[in-house]
């Protein structure tokens, strides 16, 4: 490491340090001088350079008005500089729910927007992923809802970094943006992965318990006749045929339970197995029938509904999974495992 | 359409900023460039439209290859060369009409803009004028609101909105760059540019010949502006000498050539060893100053009283004086300038006997032409006893049988013989021009001048107005003794001329159509036109003659001595207050709206109640949490409700209710609190 390295290194690591103390993190904020930074944009750099080249033939022609045309699109650039930071501040943003997605898809953060009474906001970018910008408007409403989207990179509670607010508003000249630390989480599902048979628990029957049931559908056989028994229900075929009477007898048979199991997924990795166990979940959800899951240590008893699949899906994303430090944003400090707290679909807010 | 896309992808209306504040900015440089440019323009501006109405597809490239040869080659044709004013601003235009037919993500349109931002200040090359600089805030203003409108995802929806804001930027620009253009100092030229010389040359010409004056009186326009620094002087001294003409070739005047002058430069530039010809001027006294703002003419001559003794010019262009006793300028002028000059009304030139070649020059009449004209002046010199007493006859002949007028017919080979003898009738160069060689047939050296006299005075800002048809053209003889003495046969025709302008006299045949002049008679017009002129002569006074002179005076009278110090902290404070504004507006404009009084009311209400615990909850309505704290407060629960009741009456029909009923019921509320337990709300809430 040679000595401009360090030297970077170290600059980094304070600027760094100067932004994490800055931007805490709160899942309600609103942007001020605090939080705001402003610096030209490469328009503006270019809009700088015509300026200059106005001042010089106005300087070489002694021509006062083309100096007045650079001295106003100066002053214009400067006054561009409060116009920008104004149409940012006071903007309050909060963050209200995340929906989960599967490793490699986009999950969807949603943001309320505020803003106070007074001028609007215009053109304001919210973007965690900068490839996935939302561009809202504030001019007649004083609070709207945006949702951002962000690829979830890992499996587990996924921390999708700073959200970039940003605008150029009102000329393209000046940017004003800000890293906001929304104390936000995703959760991450494993990534469907089809292929092999169903992974179900070893030694449970397939048949189900009988289950006798008045109003149940499938005929089981005849009973003797007693009275108070549904006259509905009698065989007149065998009365006919001087049988006796006789009485049907239906019965229903319980579904049989599904156990999606770890360990029927011998010979694979950790990664591998949840994926085709989630893959299984999706399959299996789209039917009515129960299904639990046997995760070592962890065991979900058999159920059906969205609620079930999502506690089951849960169980797959949180399975020997532990917060890393954080590598998607060099500004965020690594921070403990409190995923589980946060705010998510399905979850009362803590 | 992919998301990433869609960043850097135009709103759609965008164009029509586009296409609007680009037409704005040309279209004044279009009088200055060659006509293929505003056909190219018409075509790109056709393509862009239909485009824009999804008639078209956007052009292929062989069409804009096509296009690019066009430009090319037009260029190449026009001008030949690179280097000069025209055919780069024609290359800018070009450059910026291709870019127009190409424009699809938001860094053209920057581009786009920011040339045209560019062609804005290229106006002000060609043109420095009042007018030219309102059109050029209607300009600025539209390009900036092209600006702001690419950037406005919802621009299409609100035209107006863009121009509106646009609008207040530059409104919170316009202090600040009053500031800069006070205190940033002026380096002067740092190289030389190119300068335009497309414009069609105006004013007195270099040449007359019989029709050229009546056509100047009627092109309309101002040629100089005058200040005097004393008095106006009175108007029969008022001849504007502009150019001199010695040569003559039977119809055409001319200026000498420079090899026929034998004594040294024929121009002498200041900071130049003195010709010798200097010692044969004689300023003899009656000395006036007065500055000229002269408009651009495309041509050299400057103009001035009487005989300049001291003369110099703002700016980065000279003065010389002319052999034949008069101002011209270093470079032809192609912009509003501003010259100051000394003159003495009474003054003496080549008083000392003439050499023989200036005798010569003086006197030279083309051979074969007008016979009868020079033999009548010879007979009437021999029988005149004195050069004076035949001057005086010629000039009665003039005045007894000719008539002034603004359509004089037209004249035959022999100009003067057919004007002397037939037709009698004619302009002002007709009788300078028949003079003079009524003088030279008789051997009495002379010469025509040609110039502006007269001139109409403002007295709102106490300056003299010359006007193009105050173009004249007047001669001067050679009497032993005296050197040149001005004669102006039109005085002996038509004193009128001399006494009243063109202008006051037949301003319906010298004024254009749209030209305020015409219309003088009409007292409003008249005094709405000279209010126009004289705000345009200040416009250049103030604005266009600033330089670092004017500063230093201004500084000076503003804080006395300038010092380092005192200039800095001036630009700080002033900095700062004129940016302290824009932001006040600004946060002037984000403060909360001021709250109806039923408003401020309840809000007491709620402060009286926060003291004990309770707080509206968001998302609760008053009514909601006045039922709630009666609920707990049976006591308090009549006032309370009855508060409310009034609140939400006000705030529903606030035109038809009034405020008194609240105002009661609150101050009925703070009775029944005093000394009453009240019941706090749930810890849970």
């Amino acid at each position: 490491m040679n000595a401009y390295e360090r030297l970077s290194g170290y600059f980094q690591q304070r600027f760094q340090r100067w932004v994490q103390r800055r931007l805490q993190p709160a899942s309600r904020q609103q942007l001020n001088n605090r939080r705001l930074f402003i610096f030209p944009s490469r328009a503006g750099f270019a809009y700088l350079l015509v300026t200059l080249l106005l001042w010089l033939i106005g300087t070489n022609y002694e021509n006062n008005l083309v100096l007045s045309l650079a001295f106003f699109l100066l002053s214009l650039f400067i006054v561009c500089i409060h116009h920008t930071f104004f149409n940012l501040s006071g903007l309050e943003i909060e963050y209200l729910r995340s929906a989960p997605c599967f490793l490699g898809e986009e999950g969807e953060l949603e943001m309320q927007l505020q803003r106070r009474s007074g001028e609007g906001k215009e053109a304001v970018m919210l973007a965690y992923d900068r490839e996935l910008p939302q561009e809202v408007d504030l001019i007649d409403t004083r609070s709207t809802k945006v949702k951002l989207f962000i690829g979830g990179q890992r499996r587990g509670w996924y921390d999708p970094g700073r959200l970039l607010v940003e605008s150029h508003y009102p000329l393209g000249l000046v940017r004003c943006w800000s890293w906001l630390d929304m104390d936000a989480r995703l959760l991450v599902y494993p990534k469907p992965v089809a292929g092999g048979e169903m992974p179900l628990s070893q030694g449970g029957d397939s048949e189900g318990d009988r289950l006798d049931e008045q109003g149940a559908e499938d005929f089981h056989g005849f009973k003797a006749y007693q009275p108070g028994m549904s006259p509905r229900h009698i065989a007149w075929k065998h009365y006919a045929r001087g049988q006796g009477l006789h009485s049907k007898e239906y019965a229903s048979y319980r579904e049989p339970k599904l156990w999606l199991d770890w360990d029927a997924l011998q010979g694979m990795g950790r990664e591998a197995r949840l994926s085709r166990l989630c893959h299984w979940v999706l399959k299996i959800s789209a039917t009515q029938q129960p299904y639990g899951l046997r995760l070592p240590g962890q065991e979900i008893a058999p159920g059906t509904g969205t609620e079930h699949k999502q506690q089951i899906l849960k169980a797959l994303a949180l399975y020997q999974w532990q917060a890393q430090a954080g590598t998607q944003d060099p500004y965020k400090k690594p921070q403990a495992d409190k995923g589980l707290f946060a705010k998510s679909v399905g979850e009362p807010a803590a | 359409m992919k998301s990433t896309d869609k960043r850097y992808l135009l709103p759609r209306n965008s164009l029509l900023w586009l296409l609007g504040s680009q037409t704005l900015a040309m279209a004044p440089l279009m009088w200055h460039l060659p006509l293929w440019l505003p056909a190219v323009w018409i075509c790109v501006m056709v393509w862009r439209l239909q485009e824009f109405r999804g008639r078209w597809q956007r052009p292929r490239q062989l069409t804009k290859v096509a296009l690019v040869a066009v430009c090319c080659a037009g260029l190449f044709l026009s001008f030949g060369r690179f280097l000069g004013l025209e055919p780069m601003v024609a290359m800018l235009v070009s450059a910026v009409l291709l870019k127009q037919l190409e424009v699809v993500r938001h860094r053209d349109a920057l581009l786009l803009l920011l040339m045209t931002f560019f062609l804005i200040g290229v106006q002000f090359l060609f043109s420095t004028a009042l007018e030219a600089s309102l059109y050029a805030i209607l300009c600025l203003w539209m390009a900036t609101s092209a600006l702001l409108a690419i950037h406005q995802p919802q621009g299409h929806r609100l035209p107006g909105r863009s121009l509106r804001l646009a609008g207040r930027l530059l409104l919170h620009s316009l202090p600040l760059m009053v500031l800069l253009f006070l205190v940033v100092p002026r380096l002067g030229s740092l190289w030389s540019m190119p300068l335009p010389n497309s414009g069609a040359r105006t004013g007195v010409s270099d040449s007359m010949s019989p029709g050229d004056f009546t056509r100047l009186s009627r092109s309309g326009g101002v040629a100089f502006r005058v200040t005097f620094d004393g008095p106006v002087p009175a108007r029969e001294q008022l001849y504007w000498r502009g150019l001199v003409f010695s040569r003559f070739d039977g119809r055409r005047w001319q200026q000498a050539h420079l090899w026929q002058y034998r004594d040294g430069d024929v121009i002498s530039w200041p900071r130049r060893p003195l010709p010798p010809w200097h010692r044969l001027m004689k300023p003899q006294g009656d000395r006036i100053s007065y500055s000229v703002i002269i408009e651009p003419s495309q041509q050299p001559w400057m103009y001035s009283l009487g005989l300049p003794v001291w003369y110099s010019a703002d700016g980065g262009f000279e003065i010389g004086m002319a052999r034949d006793f008069r101002l011209i300028s270093s470079d032809p002028l192609y912009q509003r300038l501003q010259y100051r000059v000394s003159s003495d009304l009474k003054y003496q030139l080549e008083s000392e006997d003439l050499p023989h070649w200036r005798r010569r020059m003086e006197l030279q009449l083309p051979e074969g032409f007008n016979p009868r004209s020079i033999e009548k002046a010879q007979r009437w010199r021999a029988e005149e006893g004195s050069d004076r007493a035949y001057i005086q006859r010629v000039l009665t002949l003039y005045n007894r049988e000719f008539t002034y007028t603004l359509e004089p017919p037209a004249l035959g080979r022999d100009t003067v013989d057919d004007f002397l003898e037939r037709t009698r009738r004619g302009f002002c160069e007709h009788f300078a021009s028949s003079f003079v060689v009524m003088m030279r047939a008789a051997g009495i050296p002379a010469r025509v001048v040609v110039g502006y006299q007269g001139g109409e005075y403002n007295a709102l800002e106490n300056y003299l107005v010359v006007h193009q048809y105050d173009a004249h053209a007047w001669s001067e003889v050679w009497l032993p003794g005296e050197g040149w003495v001005r004669v102006d046969p039109t005085a002996a025709v038509a004193p009128q001329r001399i006494e009243q302008s063109l202008g006051e006299m037949r301003a319906g045949d010298v004024e254009g159509t749209w030209s305020l002049g015409r219309y003088r008679a009409n007292v409003i017009i008249a005094n709405l036109r000279l209010q126009w002129d004289a705000i345009n002569y200040r416009w250049h006074r103030t604005v266009i003659a600033f330089d670092s002179n004017s500063q230093n005076r201004f500084f000076q009278k503003l804080m006395g001595d300038v010092s380092p110090l005192k200039m800095v902290l001036f630009v700080l404070f002033a900095g700062f207050a004129v940016l302290g504004i824009s932001s006040l507006h600004l946060w002037w404009r984000t403060r909360p709206p001021k709250r109806s009084q039923a408003h401020r009311l309840y809000a007491r209400f709620e402060r009286q109640l926060a003291r004990y615990g309770w707080k509206r909850q968001p998302g609760e309505t008053p009514g909601q949490f006045a039922r709630r704290v009666a609920e707990k407060n049976p006591t308090l629960q009549s006032d309370i409700l009855r508060l409310n009741q009034s609140f939400e009456t006000l705030e529903y029909a606030p035109d038809t209710s009034s405020v008194l009923p609240l105002q009661h019921a609150l101050a009925q509320f703070k009775q029944s609190l005093k000394g009453q337990q009240v019941n706090r709300p749930d810890s849970r809430q």
